[in-house]
C-alpha cells in the first residue's frame, strides 16, 4: 500500500491520513498565492510498518521554481523506494541533481519513520531541524555538524541520525517559509516552538493546519510555506494523563 | 541599478575587492549581489570578499549566491561576519559554514595568503559543462568512448573483409 498525499494542488486542502495509528497532516501553501510553488512535503508508506516522510525546498520559489521542485522530490522517492537509507537517499538525490544543473540547489529532510519500534531515522540536508515533541520534553533535532544542501558537492559526506521517539510524540517537519516570515529566524522558531506545542497539548486533529494558524502567519506569504506532522499514538500509562478531568480532581483535593 | 547601489558598495583594496553589503539579503535583492560579484570575478583583484556585518537577514536566495560564487572563486572567496552577527546561524543551520570561508574580521580576510593556482577560476559567468551538456553535445568522455567504438569496429572488420 502506497499512501501518497503531495498536495502541491492548494485546492486540495490539507490532506491527513492515518498509517499504523499514526496520524498524519500535511499543509503546503505556495507563496504570492500561486498554485504551484518550490516546496514538497509528502508522506508514503515503504512497507507495512514504515513510513517515509520527504520535505524538501528548492532554491526560488513559486511557479518557477515547480518544475525543479518535481524533479527533485522524484529523485528522492526514486532512492527510497529502492530500499536505501535516508542518508543514501539523500546521496543518491544529490548526484542526480549535480549530474543535471551544477548550479542548483535544494534542502531537504528524508526520514523513516519505523511506526513498530517508534524510531525516526533521519537525514538532513541543510534543511531547519525537525521539531519532536513528547510528553514531557519538546525539542529541534539539531547536530553540531549540519550536512550540506543537495546540489552544492557531488560528493559530500551524509549522515543518518536514530531518534527515539516516546509514545503520543508529535514530529513537525516545516520548511524556511515558516520561520523566516518575519525575517528573523530566531524569534519564528520560537513562535513555531511555542504553537506547536499548544497544538500538542489541545491535541488538534489537523496539526499542521492548527499550527499555521497558531503561528498567525500572514495571509500573502512571500515564501513557500509547508509543515507536515506525524502524530504517534500514546499509550495509557497513567489515567492522570489520559484523563485531565481526574487531575484537576486530584488537585482540589 | 538604484537598487544595486543603494544595498551594495564595491570598493577595491590591493589585490581584493570587497563587496559591503548593507540592506537584508532575500529573494528580492540576491540576484543583485549575484552580478555583482560576477562583475568583481570578471575584474583585476584576485580575492572577493563580501562583507556582511550589517546585514540583518539572509534568505535561501541569499545563500545559494553566496554559496555557488564560492563554488567557482574556491579558497580566493570571503565572507566577513562577526560571531554575533544576526544571520551566522543561517550558514550553520544549512552546513553551508563548511563550504564558505567565513571570517569574523575584514582583515583576517585580507591577509590571508592565497596559495597560488586557487585563485583562478573558470571565466567569469561561464557555466561550466554540466553532464548533461556534454551528453547532448557529444564532447569529452562519450566523443572519446565513439572514437574507441570506431576503432575497433574497424579492428574487427578488417580481417573479416579478408576471410571470404
Amino acid at each position: 500500500m502506497i499512501a501518497s498525499l503531495s498536495p502541491f494542488d492548494p485546492e486540495l486542502g490539507p490532506a491527513d491520513s492515518v498509517f499504523n495509528r499514526v496520524q498524519l497532516s500535511v499543509r503546503v501553501t505556495p507563496a504570492k498565492r500561486a498554485a504551484r510553488g518550490g516546496d514538497w512535503c509528502e508522506t508514503f508508506a515503504l512497507s507495512k510498518d514504515v513510513i517515509a516522510l520527504s520535505i524538501g525546498d528548492v532554491c526560488g520559489h513559486g511557479v518557477e521554481a515547480f518544475p525543479m521542485m518535481l524533479l527533485v522530490r522524484q529523485a528522492v522517492r526514486d532512492a527510497a523506494l529502492r530500499g536505501f537509507d535516508p542518508a543514501q537517499t539523500l546521496a543518491a538525490a544529490n548526484r542526480a541533481i549535480c549530474m543535471l544543473d551544477p548550479w542548483f540547489y535544494a534542502t531537504a529532510i528524508f526520514a523513516l519513520l519505523d511506526t513498530r519500534r517508534r524510531v525516526l531515522t533521519f537525514a538532513n540536508a541543510g534543511h531547519p531541524p525537525p521539531l519532536m515533541i513528547g510528553p514531557g520534553s519538546a525539542r529541534f533535532l539539531t547536530y553540531p555538524a549540519a550536512d550540506l544542501p543537495l546540489g552544492i558537492r557531488k560528493v559530500s559526506i551524509r549522515t543518518s541520525r536514530v531518534v527515539n521517539t516516546p509514545a503520543s510524540a508529535l514530529l513537525v517537519l516545516y520548511t524556511d517559509g515558516v520561520t523566516e516570515y518575519e525575517r528573523r529566524p530566531l524569534l519564528g522558531e520560537t513562535q513555531l516552538f511555542d504553537a506547536a506545542r499548544s497544538a500538542y497539548a489541545c491535541s488538534a486533529p489537523a496539526t499542521a493546519l492548527a499550527i499555521e494558524e497558531l503561528m498567525s502567519l500572514p495571509a500573502y506569504n512571500h515564501d513557500d510555506v509547508s509543515i507536515l506532522t506525524a502524530s504517534l499514538p500514546g499509550v495509557n500509562l497513567s489515567p492522570h494523563l489520559a484523563w485531565p478531568h481526574r487531575l484537576s480532581h486530584a488537585a482540589r483535593s | 541599478m538604484e537598487a544595486t547601489e543603494r544595498m551594495y558598495s564595491v570598493e577595491q583594496r590591493g589585490d581584493a575587492v570587497i563587496i559591503h553589503v548593507k540592506g537584508d539579503l532575500d529573494v528580492s535583492s540576491a540576484p543583485y549581489l549575484g552580478s555583482t560579484i560576477a562583475l568583481a570575478e570578471g575584474g583585476a583583484g584576485t580575492r572577493i570578499v563580501v562583507q556582511m556585518d550589517s546585514c540583518g537577514f539572509c534568505d535561501s536566495a541569499g545563500l545559494a549566491v553566496l554559496a555557488m560564487a564560492a563554488k567557482r572563486n574556491g579558497s580566493a572567496f570571503f565572507v566577513v561576519l562577526p560571531a554575533a552577527a544576526p544571520c551566522r546561524r543561517s550558514f550553520e543551520v544549512t552546513g553551508l559554514s563548511v563550504l564558505i570561508q567565513i571570517v569574523s574580521t575584514l582583515q583576517l580576510a585580507l591577509d590571508v595568503e592565497l596559495t597560488p593556482g586557487s585563485a583562478r577560476r573558470p571565466a567569469a559567468g561561464q557555466k561550466k559543462a554540466s553532464a548533461w551538456n556534454s551528453i547532448q553535445t557529444g564532447g569529452g568522455k562519450v566523443a572519446y568512448a565513439a572514437s574507441r567504438r570506431a576503432a575497433r569496429s574497424s579492428l574487427r572488420s578488417a580481417p573479416s573483409a579478408e576471410l571470404p
